[in-house]
């Protein structure tokens, strides 16, 4: 190997010195300063076939190296994804898999410029830097863990091969990969700044010891570590030969053209597919935190109610969108805020299906859209001591906003088939299972994490476990791969969960049940249910698009000491949440308590005996479900997806349980809507009448305390929310003061 | 079409029914060939089967009785299977499966994606489950039953294959009730973990023996740890259902073209081709294992020529109208795939490892007006060629008519005539002028993103497995893979194609080897420093499990009159304690039986793992871990055999001089000399710049290449000498 590098790593320049030239040439608006493609308009095809050889180089690493993988989420699901970066971190080109990520990859290189990385330790050809902490690294939480091989060619260092990966246990205050009670950042789990871990693309004995000691699945984080390593070697070999074959200078020209070129589409997408305007969404989220950690950490003993609110702007002369988040809660001192990457990952998910169509999936896609995101806003906190355990949670909700304001607009332009309901979720269950053998290991399990229920559009039904908006190549992965990685929890069932859906015209994809059993091969486990779509979530956007209702919230149910291990070994086992309710009714399935949690679940011990049932993943309807086809609500409820009583009470259609009906269908569901439409209405008030019920709540100040203290929270940081709250609530100066 | 004449014998048939055609092949002990076509008939296909063959034997002088009366070997694989589940024609299947599990024909795991493109996979509002649809299932065809067998699993004591829960017999009972009420035709039994403990499946089916004893009425019960004992339950189950739907009616028909074939004096069975490589007698008890047979062809041509040659490792270009297949053959030994995706369905199934790429000879090419990207296919042009042909659309076979390299006055041996003013236009207006280049400028431009497309692929393939290129020898065969022969730019070892390149899948069929293989679902974890004991104790089970899967072989062969097992290959799925992804390593000494046996499997897997992901990703400290194990049981049987040829002298006869045209290389226009395929024999040199034409086949041979002609006349290409 040779010892080259020093502090001018870039010829002339340093690192830091390279992103600020960089970022001064952007600035312009065209990347890298960019007005023309010289080597794309001189030569279309070598230009084309320069891309084939990087992104072939991408592609391979990850199909390859992921067999090394240990975290199902890496091997079964396919949460990785491996990148060609520049000098300064921008993504050239990606992998399928968890394609967000490259929008954060820039932060840990900026990090490790600022912080003179390349005069100490150095950076060399071969060295292996990883990073999973998101104040530094851009990781939206501990749980993604980022590695970065530098990019040599002849001595000269020309950027990056970067891979990342979900991985199975943080090390954070509660089991699992997203802690969802973590006061600060010092509870968030095992967090590593960017840092040499290896060289000569080996892996310093340290880190392994560090996942031994400071993480609970120490051989998946280490195995998932050697997959990251294998790849961007992979990377940087192929890339090499891309080289050898293009030349350094096409190398150097075309990887700035290619991320410029793909700012370009996105930007022209811009104009061709979106009407220009305002879109407002808002969603809500709690934070129910007081009484889980006052006595050491008073600072979080509250509960908060999170204000998502995105306002999207579309400027389609320039091509431009920008967003405005300045009236989203502040930071505080809980696990739902982030840092700078969580907005980049999200951000570059939300163009990649809406306005990055026809292009090469790049950093030129976060280019094409500016944000504000106030400071000391939720994911831009005033300092690095807050804690960024579980932004996924809160900032899908957001970006659920974000999304729903460019589908309106692509909606609007008349791309029908575009649209749908933008409300998507995800639901992660992750503990600790302690075995007899006294062994333990704590995981993070993916079956609702790996796909949810694409929503409901215009024209068509969603589909259950039907797409992962944060990685194309969705897969919850088998029954039989997750028992062999957990052991001693036996699955009573993977199954959609009938009715369990946004209705509508046409109703969202139907949600699933998961039902465990624990048993008697376990000592002791921990469970918790975290996600986007737990009952503290609520929002306002789902419902507008189409009309239809949101998607029910993810759910977890907790029968403690039942006799199912008893009812096993006589061959009986109730097959989900329908037939244990009715095992419970007859008392055939006994149990001496029972815990429904709506909200995210931090830690719940669970024995031997003891059943755990999780529903989540469902999305919303599209259209009121009153127009819903007769013929399409029977055959619901003939193949079991939504049972007779709900299609007479939501749809209208008067059906037994086998989808028949005595009558004729069409005239029955014609009389018992309009007695629906009567019903509805005798039971509406005007918006005048609700307005001025609501203000003189508002003017009262009666409002439960954590409201009370949200509209104060916002109040404060927001000028600009204070000021329409005033306006809207036609408040006068004293009463805006109080409120 | 003849190759050669002689007194042919000891021929070998093999049959490609495809929806449209049916190509009929025969081949000749001494290696000549002859190909009729025929109309597919759907409803009876031993209809076109006769047909095809009258052409073929016609070709060679004879009647389809002398035909048959001196063929040896018959195989045919064909499109039936495939078009029954596409056409929603399979039979009415229902499914038992463990309670609890009901909907994973609804959800499929979330694999709403494949057989995607990779923009469309990028774009999720196109993600659609192919679900239920192609098996027509519904709701009241898929029926739970309680029972549980536990996996063992990682960190644990519990043995593999435990029975948890016992199978609820009165739950089954009420299942099979159920589904014959709807008229069922066949039923799927699909219960978790059956691969390590296939007791409850077989109780199932013995209950619904005795059900359907009891109501008179006999359908078809097929088991998962029979059909694909194998882990992840969602493939397991894709692949059940296919058996069930599609096998008997393909074996039916099979049954049919076999007394075809017998009525006109064939005298032996007919055999069809699995989809890893290797013929099975049509009545092999796992049809499904025949649905993906088709490009297999290629490759086992390829190893075929490979063992003549004594090349051990090979990649092969297959490259056809709509798309290139690339395939590997690693130590004399076809690479193969476990899960392949087959229209939107991952399957459990064996499979030649092909990576298939949607552009080949006649796709479409499109350039995008505002952006000036170049897409090619996956949209084909099929025997419309092009623009210069009857095509709407401009394609590469446009390009290659631009630029001299197809003779527009002797396509497919002057039957068609194509259009070469037709041609040029429409690349200068859809491809060179959008881009801003001239047309040969233009016309090479897209050759070359194809070119780098295929190479691209045969580097991805080659670093999947920790293979270097200069070890490697490259087999390019299909109708269009001399043609594209010279953009080869990866540094193989040696790079051949053929004259019979055209009819190179056919020509593998019938090399086939007659095999069975096996995979079965295991559970054996080697502890990291396991003492002799532990070692030996799992070396016997693993002794007993393959001496049961190699006496099943053994036994299936004899069934179906293969008498003589050439060779037995052991080998297993192997993993690191920990990892998820297994590698298959087929064993170089046999099956294990001892525990010096077992330490020998262990060194060849870390040799295998160390050699594809570096050595730093092993980790040998938490152990080893076997999940299932394979058995490849062979029977001898007659395959083609080549003449050897004396060498001619190197300067090929004038009679084998067509003549000169134009042809453009590296950006000028090159007087370039034509030879006619058929006349040059084993020993000649064709040096480049020069196009030699075959009535089904174009091999272009740049400047500072040449092509000998071996002395079995396969043709190698290489840089020019001196």
């Amino acid at each position: 190997m040779t010892g080259l590098a020093g502090d001018k790593l870039l010829g002339q320049r340093t690192l830091l010195e390279q992103i600020e030239y960089t970022d001064e040439l952007t600035s312009s608006g065209y990347y890298y300063g960019l007005r023309s493609l010289p080597r794309k308009e001189q030569d279309p095809i070598t230009y084309e076939r320069f891309y084939d050889a990087v992104h072939s180089a991408v592609m391979g690493a990850r199909e390859t190296s992921k067999n090394v993988a240990a975290s199902p989420g890496a091997r079964e699901l396919g949460e990785l994804l491996f990148a060609l970066l520049t000098p300064e971190g921008h993504a050239v080109a990606v992998s399928s898999g968890l394609v967000g990520h490259q929008g954060a990859f820039r932060i840990a290189i900026r990090y490790m410029a600022e912080n003179g990385y390349d005069r100490n330790p150095q950076i060399r050809p071969g060295d292996i830097f990883t990073a999973c902490d998101p104040a530094t690294t851009g990781t939206p939480h501990p749980g993604d863990v980022y590695t970065f091989v530098p990019l040599f060619y002849k001595d000269e260092f020309i950027g990056w091969a970067a891979g990342m990966n979900h991985t199975m246990e943080a090390g954070g205050a509660v089991p699992g990969a997203w802690p969802p009670w973590s006061p600060n950042t010092f509870t968030d789990g095992y967090l590593l700044p960017p840092t040499k871990v290896g060289e000569d693309y080996e892996d310093y004995t340290w880190l392994y010891k560090h996942f031994e000691r400071r993480t609970r699945a120490p051989m998946f984080n280490i195995l998932d570590q050697k997959m990251r390593v294998a790849g961007c070697r992979m990377v940087v070999d192929s890339v090499t030969e891309a080289i050898d074959k293009f030349g350094l200078d096409y190398f150097k020209d075309a990887t700035r053209e290619i991320i410029e070129e793909t700012r370009r589409i996105c930007s022209d997408n811009v104009k061709l597919l979106t009407v220009p305007g305002r879109s407002r969404f808002v969603a809500f989220r709690t934070v129910p935190y007081a009484g889980v950690v006052d006595g050491v950490w008073p600072q979080s003993a509250k509960n908060w109610l999170l204000h998502l609110h995105s306002e999207v702007q579309i400027d389609t002369r320039e091509g431009q969108v920008h967003v405005n988040w300045d009236k989203i809660s502040p930071a505080n001192w809980h696990a739902q805020g982030g840092y700078k990457g969580i907005i980049e990952s999200n951000l570059w998910l939300n163009v990649m299906d809406t306005i990055g169509l026809g292009l090469k999936p790049n950093s030129g896609m976060n280019l094409a859209v500016t944000y504000d995101m106030p400071e000391g806003g939720l994911f831009n906190p005033p300092n690095d001591r807050h804690s960024a355990g579980n932004p996924w949670a809160s900032s899908v909700a957001l970006f659920n906003c974000f999304g729903g304001g460019l589908e309106v607009s692509k909606r609007a332009r008349g791309f029908v088939e575009e649209a749908w309901n933008s409300d998507l979720c995800w639901t992660g269950i992750q503990g600790e299972i302690t075995l007899k053998n006294g062994f333990s290991f704590g995981f993070c399990q993916m079956d609702l994490l790996g796909a949810s229920a694409t929503p409901a559009r215009p024209y068509m039904d969603g589909e259950p476990l039907g797409t992962a908006w944060w990685n194309p190549s969705s897969d919850t992965g088998s029954v039989e791969e997750w028992e062999y990685v957990l052991p001693g929890i036996y699955y009573l069932s993977k199954n959609v969960l009938p009715s369990y859906c946004g209705h509508g015209r046409f109703r969202g994809g139907l949600g699933m049940q998961l039902a465990f059993a624990v048993s008697d091969e376990v000592q002791e486990a921990i469970i918790g249910k975290i996600g986007a779509s737990t009952g503290n979530y609520f929002t306002g956007q789902a419902s507008i698009p189409g009309g239809g209702y949101p998607a029910p919230t993810s759910t977890l149910i907790v029968y403690r000491q039942t006799n199912i291990l008893e009812l096993l070994r006589q061959g009986e086992y109730p097959g989900g949440m329908a037939e244990l309710a009715e095992w419970i009714e007859s008392g055939k399935l006994t149990y001496t308590d029972r815990e429904l949690h709506k909200e995210e679940v931090g830690a719940l011990f669970v024995k031997p005996g003891d059943i755990y049932i999780v529903a989540g993943n469902a999305t919303g309807g599209w259209g009121d479900p009153l127009h819903r086809a007769v013929d399409a609500v029977a055959l619901d409820v003939k193949e079991g997806f939504i049972p007779a009583s709900v299609a007479d009470r939501v749809y209208g259609v008067p059906v037994d349980e086998t989808g028949s009906a005595t009558e004729s269908l069409e005239a029955a569901a014609e009389a018992r809507r309009a007695e629906i439409r009567r019903d509805r209405e005798a039971s509406s008030v005007s918006f005048e009448e609700f307005w001025r019920t609501e203000r003189e709540v508002v003017r009262s100040g009666e409002l439960p305390q954590f409201l009370t203290d949200a509209y104060a929270e916002l109040n404060g940081f927001s000028p600009s929310f204070r000021e329409e709250f005033a306006r809207f609530w036609q408040l006068d100066a004293e009463e805006e003061a109080q409120s | 079409m003849t190759t050669a004449q002689s007194e042919h014998s000891q021929i070998i048939l093999a049959t490609d029914a495809g929806g449209t055609m049916t190509d009929a092949f025969a081949v000749s002990q001494d290696g000549s060939f002859s190909i009729g076509k025929a109309l597919t008939n759907k409803v009876n296909e031993a209809i076109s089967y006769a047909n095809g063959y009258e052409n073929a034997a016609a070709n060679w002088g004879m009647s389809l009785e002398e035909l048959h009366a001196k063929s040896i070997a018959n195989i045919y694989t064909g499109t039936l299977f495939l078009n029954t589940l596409l056409e929603r024609k399979g039979l009415s299947v229902g499914l038992i499966t463990t309670k609890g599990q009901e909907s994973m024909y609804i959800h499929e795991r979330g694999h709403s994606w494949l057989g995607l493109e990779w923009e469309e996979v990028l774009h999720h509002k196109l993600h659609h489950h192919t679900g239920g649809d192609m098996f027509r299932l519904r709701a009241a065809l898929v029926r739970g039953v309680a029972e549980r067998v536990a996996s063992g699993g990682y960190f644990m004591l519990t043995e593999p294959g435990q029975v948890k829960a016992p199978l609820n017999e009165a739950e089954t009972r009420d299942a099979v009730n159920a589904l014959l009420d709807e008229g069922v035709a066949a039923i799927a039994v699909v219960l978790l973990f059956s691969y390590l403990n296939p007791a409850h499946e077989r109780r199932v089916r013995e209950i619904a023996q005795d059900v359907m004893r009891e109501r008179g009425v006999t359908v078809p019960v097929i088991l998962s740890s029979e059909i694909a004992p194998v882990m992840k339950e969602v493939q397991r189950m894709k692949s059940v259902l296919m058996e069930a739907a599609g096998g008997p009616i393909v074996r039916e028909m099979l049954r049919k073209v076999e007394q075809a074939a017998n009525e006109r004096a064939y005298r032996g069975e007919l055999a069809t081709m699995a989809s890893y490589g290797s013929i099975v007698n049509i009545r092999h008890p796992r049809m499904y294992e025949t649905i993906l047979s088709g490009p297999t062809g290629g490759l086992i041509g390829a190893k075929t020529i490979g063992e003549i040659l004594g090349e051990r490792n090979i990649l092969t270009a297959d490259i056809g109208g709509t798309s290139f297949d690339v395939g590997m053959i690693q130590d004399h030994h076809i690479s193969l795939r476990k899960e392949p995706d087959f229209a939107g369905h991952r399957l459990a199934l064996q499979m030649v490892a092909l990576d298939s790429i949607g552009a080949g000879a006649g796709s479409e090419v499109r350039v995008d007006p505002k952006f000036k990207h170049i897409t090619l296919g996956p949209e084909s042009a099929g025997s419309d060629v092009g623009k210069c042909l009857r095509h709407p659309r401009v394609t590469v076979s446009d390009c290659n008519v631009v630029l001299g390299f197809l003779d527009p006055d002797n396509f497919l041996g002057g039957d068609v005539t194509l259009d070469r003013e037709a041609a040029i236009r429409a690349v200068r207006e859809d491809i060179a002028e959008p881009l801003g280049l001239g047309v040969e400028e233009a016309a090479q431009g897209v050759l070359e993103v194809l070119n780098a497309n295929l190479n691209h692929h045969l580097l991805t393939m080659l670093k999947a497995r920790g293979a270097n290129p200069t070890e490697w020898t490259m087999f390019m065969f299909g109708g269009a893979g001399p043609l594209h022969l010279y953009g080869i730019d990866v540094p193989f070892q040696k790079v051949y194609t053929f004259p019979f390149a055209a009819a190179f899948s056919a020509f593998g069929v019938a090399c086939a080897e007659y095999a069975k293989r096996f995979h079965q679902g295991a559970s054996y974890i080697i502890p990291p420093g396991a003492d002799r004991d532990v070692k030996a104790s799992i070396a016997k089970a693993m002794g007993d499990a393959y001496s049961a899967l190699r006496d099943q072989g053994v036994r299936e062969l004899n069934s179906e009159g293969q008498l003589a097992t050439k060779e037995v290959l052991y080998g297993a799925s192997m993993r690191y304690v920990g990892v998820l992804e297994v590698l298959d390593v087929t064993f170089t000494f046999g099956a294990v039986m001892t525990p010096e046996d077992l330490d020998r499997a262990i060194a060849e897997f870390e040799e295998n793992y160390a050699k594809i992901y570096g050595k730093g990703a092993a980790l040998p400290e938490s152990g080893f871990f076997v999940n299932e194990l394979f058995v490849h049981v062979v029977a001898d049987k007659p395959k083609p055999r080549f003449v050897r040829y004396e060498l001619a002298d190197p300067r090929p006869a004038e009679s084998a001089r067509k003549g000169e045209r134009q042809a453009y290389f590296a950006g000028t226009w090159q007087t370039t000399q034509v030879y006619d395929m058929d006349g040059l024999v084993a020993g000649n040199v064709v040096r480049g710049p020069a196009i030699i034409e075959h009535p089904m086949t174009t091999l272009v041979v740049p400047p500072g290449a040449e092509a000998r002609f071996d002395e079995h006349r396969f043709i190698e290409y290489r840089a020019a000498a001196g």
